[in-house]
């Protein structure tokens, strides 16, 4: 790791204050829980450790925040029920949004061959499901959340 | 006495008048700051063939210069000891040229100026950019050029219009089915790259799906410039379908694009993609591995196979000589970056916008790609992200990309366009006449910093209720982002000359550019 990338990384810390880390919980790997799925998903994966899992209490929601080698980082937004009502990914590869987005996924990929695009961005806004996807060559980030399952209260630029 | 007295008087007074500004006229000497103007500043002019020359003296007293002009002189005077300064404030616009003054500053003396110098050339680095409907397959905002390939060593060539300028990709991807359609003779004739015998294939990916095709090499050139690389290894993208089905999952939209994906110009929007960003390769990575990871998924870029068919390639790694490369990094010359100028637009847009992408970056004053006075933005050297600062977000992940073709942004108080428009912004609403709240038209601003968050500037832009955007180059076009991100794309551009500054190839030294240190942005 080069010292850019670890100042880099200090900075998202102090930046991405939508997730700030408070609890390490420990080594996991990919991340698998899904949109719409359990938070308790989050932890399945151990088999492939490749990053780490930390945890931020909000009033109303928790963010698990996974960071793995390669430099993903994904987080995992779950409310108090622990049902996962956003994701967001930040990656140099592709993401697999099969197993982010969950169930969800065939809706998205149906919306997906109607969905306004260019070359760098796919967006889709159904009433209850809402992707936006950029991938940069290199770069390849997004978010995406359930409208109808926001904890009261919570607005969607908080979800970072 | 007295009548004598006064002829005499008046007399000599007259005398001497005249003698002052006989004097003032014949020699002007050693008055100083008080002599009258009366010197001229004037010279010659070389190489100017094209119109829109424009000369000041002392920043202002503008002289136009008409085309194939070989002398000028300013109608304003100067006095002896004035100093004077001769520029160009405007540029030979019809078509581009590039003129320089020497000899053009000094002192006035006792004599007229006469030497200074001015000298005009026509670039070499300079592509002209359209920005069109492309027949209706342009996604808004696209901004054109006209390259050359050909068969390495061959006259046997095709020269391709609307190819997409990408600063958001690296190297040059050619539909398979455009090369077809301007010599149906040449792909055959283009030889693909090999690796260990078999050839090289790649899957390349994009925001709205993915490149499949074989890496073939070309004799590069860009039409009217002196840019040219022989050898470059390029995507040819559709001859090898139905992409493997890893590359098909993989991408964004998981869905085999087919033939209403990336192998035709109406989904591609473009006949390619010059990927001219602030990196040479596009898998660095891929030159040490097979399959590099993203959160612990492994995922295919470089293949190699036995045959044209898919089904016969495997992930391989890729040489960086092998890999698809900005043809940029591999200039002679002009290697070091491109400069995208544009004029300014509306929110409602123009059928057809002009502008130029200019090759090479260069410290200085004196040349038509020299940073000059734009100011310069350090970007992170892994990721070539700077940040924004909107409305109190802090987003460090932020780029400029001439491939997107709206701004992206994440902001839920604006009114998000309804389908099929979702995912724009509407400013006005979604009901005719779209100004529900007095305006179809949001002017919002952002600081724009460096990688690190110094260096900021405020940017102001507009928002176009989508609705009302008829034309194919718009400055309000604007949409929903990703977090953390802020992508400034062409509207940022229109109106604005935006330095995008590439790295080196990997392992060299790195581009540093009047002390600036690649990659960077400057406008």
């Amino acid at each position: 790791m080069t010292l850019s990338l670890t100042t880099r990384h200090t900075k998202l810390l102090f930046i991405w204050l939508g997730c700030a880390a408070t609890t390490v919980l420990g080594l996991t790997g990919t991340a698998r829980a899904e949109l719409g799925g359990s938070e308790f998903s989050v932890q399945l994966d151990q088999a492939r450790a490749s990053g780490e899992l930390r945890t931020t209490s909000y009033a109303t929601y928790d963010c698990h925040e996974i960071t793995t080698l390669d430099g993903a980082l994904i987080r995992e937004f779950a409310d108090r029920s622990g049902q996962i009502f956003a994701v967001t990914w930040h990656a140099h590869g592709p993401i697999d949004l099969h197993q982010l987005l969950g169930a969800q996924y065939e809706k998205f990929a149906a919306a997906s061959l109607e969905a306004h695009r260019d070359l760098h961005h796919t967006s889709i806004h159904l009433p209850d499901l809402v992707v936006d996807a950029s991938v940069i060559m290199r770069t390849f980030a997004g978010r995406a959340y359930l409208p109808n399952a926001l904890p009261v209260g919570v607005a969607v630029q908080e979800l970072r | 006495m007295r009548p004598l007295k006064w002829l005499l008087s008046f007399g000599i007074f007259s005398a001497v008048t005249i003698g002052s500004s006989l004097a003032l006229w014949g020699c002007g000497g050693g008055g100083g700051g008080g002599a009258a103007p009366t010197y001229s500043v004037s010279g010659t002019i070389t190489g100017l063939t094209s119109s829109g020359l424009t000369l000041q003296l002392n920043g202002g007293n503008d002289l136009v210069v008409p085309a194939n002009a070989m002398s000028f002189a300013f109608a304003s005077m100067l006095g002896a000891g004035q100093n004077y300064a001769v520029t160009v404030s405007a540029q030979p616009s019809s078509p581009a040229q590039f003129c320089s003054v020497s000899n053009g500053s000094g002192t006035i003396g006792s004599a007229s100026v006469t030497t200074v110098a001015i000298t005009c050339a026509t670039p070499q680095n300079v592509a002209n950019i359209t920005i069109d409907s492309f027949n209706g397959n342009s996604a808004g905002n696209t901004a054109y050029i006209t390259i050359k390939v050909c068969a390495p060593g061959t006259n046997n060539c095709a020269t391709i219009d609307h190819v997409s300028v990408d600063t958001g990709s690296f190297g040059l991807r050619l539909l398979s089915s455009a090369i077809n359609t301007y010599n149906a003779t040449l792909l055959s004739a283009l030889p693909n790259v090999l690796t260990t015998g078999s050839l090289l294939a790649e899957c390349g990916q994009f925001g709205s799906g993915y490149t499949w095709g074989s890496v073939r090499s070309v004799d590069f050139s860009v039409p009217n410039t002196n840019e040219t690389v022989s050898g470059l290894p390029v995507q040819i993208v559709g001859d090898m379908e139905p992409a493997p089905s890893t590359c098909i999952t993989q991408s964004v939209t998981g869905q085999m694009l087919g033939p209403n994906g990336y192998t035709s110009a109406a989904n591609f929007g473009a006949n390619g993609i010059i990927g001219v960003g602030p990196f040479p390769q596009d898998c660095e990575a891929c030159s040490q591995t097979a399959m590099p990871t993203s959160n612990g998924t492994s995922y295919l870029v470089y293949t190699t196979c036995t045959s044209t068919t898919s089904s016969t390639c495997t992930a391989s790694t890729a040489t960086l000589a092998q890999q698809v490369i900005n043809p940029v990094s591999d200039f002679t010359v002009d290697n070091t970056g491109v400069i995208i100028s544009l004029p300014a637009e509306s929110g409602v847009g123009t059928a057809t916008a002009s502008g130029t992408l200019t090759f090479g970056i260069v410290a200085g004053n004196s040349a038509n790609n020299a940073l000059g006075n734009a100011k310069v933005y350090l970007a992170d050297p892994l990721s070539a992200n700077v940040t924004t600062v909107y409305k109190s977000t802090t987003d460090t992940a932020s780029f400029i990309d001439s491939g997107s073709n709206g701004l992206y942004f994440i902001d839920n108080s604006i009114t998000a366009c309804s389908a099929p428009a979702a995912g724009f912004y509407c400013p006005g609403g979604n009901t005719s006449p779209f100004n529900a709240g007095g305006s179809s038209t949001l002017t919002e601003s952002a600081t724009f910093e460096d990688y690190q968050g110094n260096n900021g500037t405020m940017v102001n832009f507009t928002i176009e209720n989508l609705n009302l955007v008829t034309g194919w180059a718009s400055s309000g076009l604007a949409g929903t982002g990703t977090a953390n991100q802020f992508d400034w794309g062409m509207p940022f551009f229109f109106g604005r000359t935006v330095y995008t500054a590439l790295t080196s190839q990997p392992f060299a030294a790195a581009n540093v550019i009047g002390g600036n240190t690649a990659p960077f942005y400057a406008f």
